[in-house]
């Protein structure tokens, strides 16, 4: 019960002297901006007309501020319109090296996210690329898991697939498998990745189809324990 | 004393929504296994769906395909966590196994985490997925062993 009144009185305190407090604050502020006020008033009754030099060099100050603020947004802007011409080349560049890309989509966004997403996954892919080509090989375990790789061809349903070639290296492995119709990458898909999933449970698939109907599949895959290599970007 | 208590608990609840609430930002989600449907059509009549869960009915495994709603759809380094609470029927000759995966717009390019479980009991199988593609989509591929169950899935996303 005492706490409760303790408290109250407390709180009630503290209320009292924000509101004074703000009271004060408010009051302090209206004095100064009067002596602000006057003072202006007694510059621009009592001093020299606005012509004179006198007075000029009174502005001057502020038109020196506002110059080199007038300087620092030029600048700003020369920035950006140097920005904006890089954008454009890399733009036209991208028009010149994909065409395919921007003739078959349908819309904007769609042409933006497609070719991101493109870049983006085949920038990672390479980045693996490059990064097995720096790893030492754990024999043992790479011939041992190669041959998995291929051994995982040898049952009926993926007839339709080739492992054309595969490499494994100390924590990352790579296929590039041959698949005769959408069909048989579509049981690539489910059963490739079972067969393996306890010795190389992650990985990364990049799926392409020709001209002639052949489809083709690069993949990734790490091994047990290990994770793929972080990509750094900007 | 009493007040120094009072005061002592009013700052510990400041210095806790502060300080703590900020790693509540990570965006977790949970998903009824009811969600899975049958990659191929003709499975769908095996799959019996109640309590939130999904139930393989017939005698043999089936492919189910369970969506994932994404938030975050521009990151690359994938999900900090993501699990799916299963059960095995000890009738099941299938292992079950899942694969979580992250496409690209037009499903061509993926990174996926797999793994598998050929125990007898109710479990969670977990998926280290580090790769995902910009404005991709998640999902969840497992063989549905005979009499086995998807209750829920849990992804979160960074």
């Amino acid at each position: 019960m005492n706490t409760k009144l303790i408290l109250l009185v407390i709180g009630s305190a503290t209320l009292g002297a924000i509101t004074s407090a703000s009271m004060i604050y408010s009051k302090i502020d209206t004095i100064i901006e009067q002596s602000i006020n006057s003072l202006t008033m007694n510059q621009k009754t009592n001093e020299l007309p606005s012509e004179t030099p006198a007075n000029q060099l009174v502005e001057n100050p502020a038109i020196a501020v506002l110059r080199s603020e007038i300087s620092h947004l030029m600048q700003q802007i020369s920035s950006l319109e140097k920005r904006l011409d890089e954008q454009e080349n890399i733009s036209n560049l991208t028009t010149t090296l994909e065409p395919t890309k921007q003739t078959n989509n349908t819309g904007p966004d769609e042409t933006l996210s497609t070719y991101t997403d493109d870049s983006t996954v085949t920038d990672q892919l390479d980045y693996y690329d490059s990064y097995m080509s720096t790893e030492i090989q754990d024999v043992n375990w790479s011939l041992e898991t190669e041959q998995s790789i291929y051994s995982t061809f040898d049952q009926p349903e993926l007839s339709g697939s080739q492992a054309i070639y595969v490499e494994c290296k100390l924590t990352l492995c790579r296929a590039e498998i041959d698949h005769d119709s959408t069909d048989d990458f579509e049981k690539f898909k489910f059963l490739f990745a079972s067969q393996l999933s306890s010795e190389l449970p992650n990985g990364s698939m990049r799926h392409s189809e020709g001209n002639d109907g052949h489809h083709k599949t690069t993949v990734y895959l790490t091994r047990k324990g290990h994770d793929f290599p972080t990509m750094n970007h900007e | 004393m009493n007040i120094k208590t009072v005061l002592a608990i009013v700052i510990s609840c400041i210095a806790y929504f502060t300080l703590v609430s900020p790693s509540y930002s990570a965006d977790s989600k949970i998903h009824p296994g009811s969600m899975c449907k049958a990659y191929f059509g003709s499975g769908e009549s095996s799959l019996r769906k109640g309590l939130g869960s999904v139930k393989n009915t017939s005698t043999a495994a089936v492919w189910v395909t369970c969506p994932i709603v994404r938030d975050n759809t521009t990151n690359t380094n994938g999900l900090s966590q993501a699990y799916i609470r299963i059960g095995r029927s000890s009738t099941a000759t299938a292992d079950f196994w899942c694969t979580l995966d992250s496409r690209n717009t037009v499903g061509t390019q993926s990174f996926f985490a797999t793994n598998s479980y050929s125990g007898t009991s109710t479990t969670s199988m977990s998926f280290n997925l580090s790769g995902s593609t910009s404005r991709g989509h998640y999902e969840i591929l497992c063989l549905l062993p005979r009499d086995s169950n998807i209750f829920s899935y849990r992804i979160d996303e960074y």
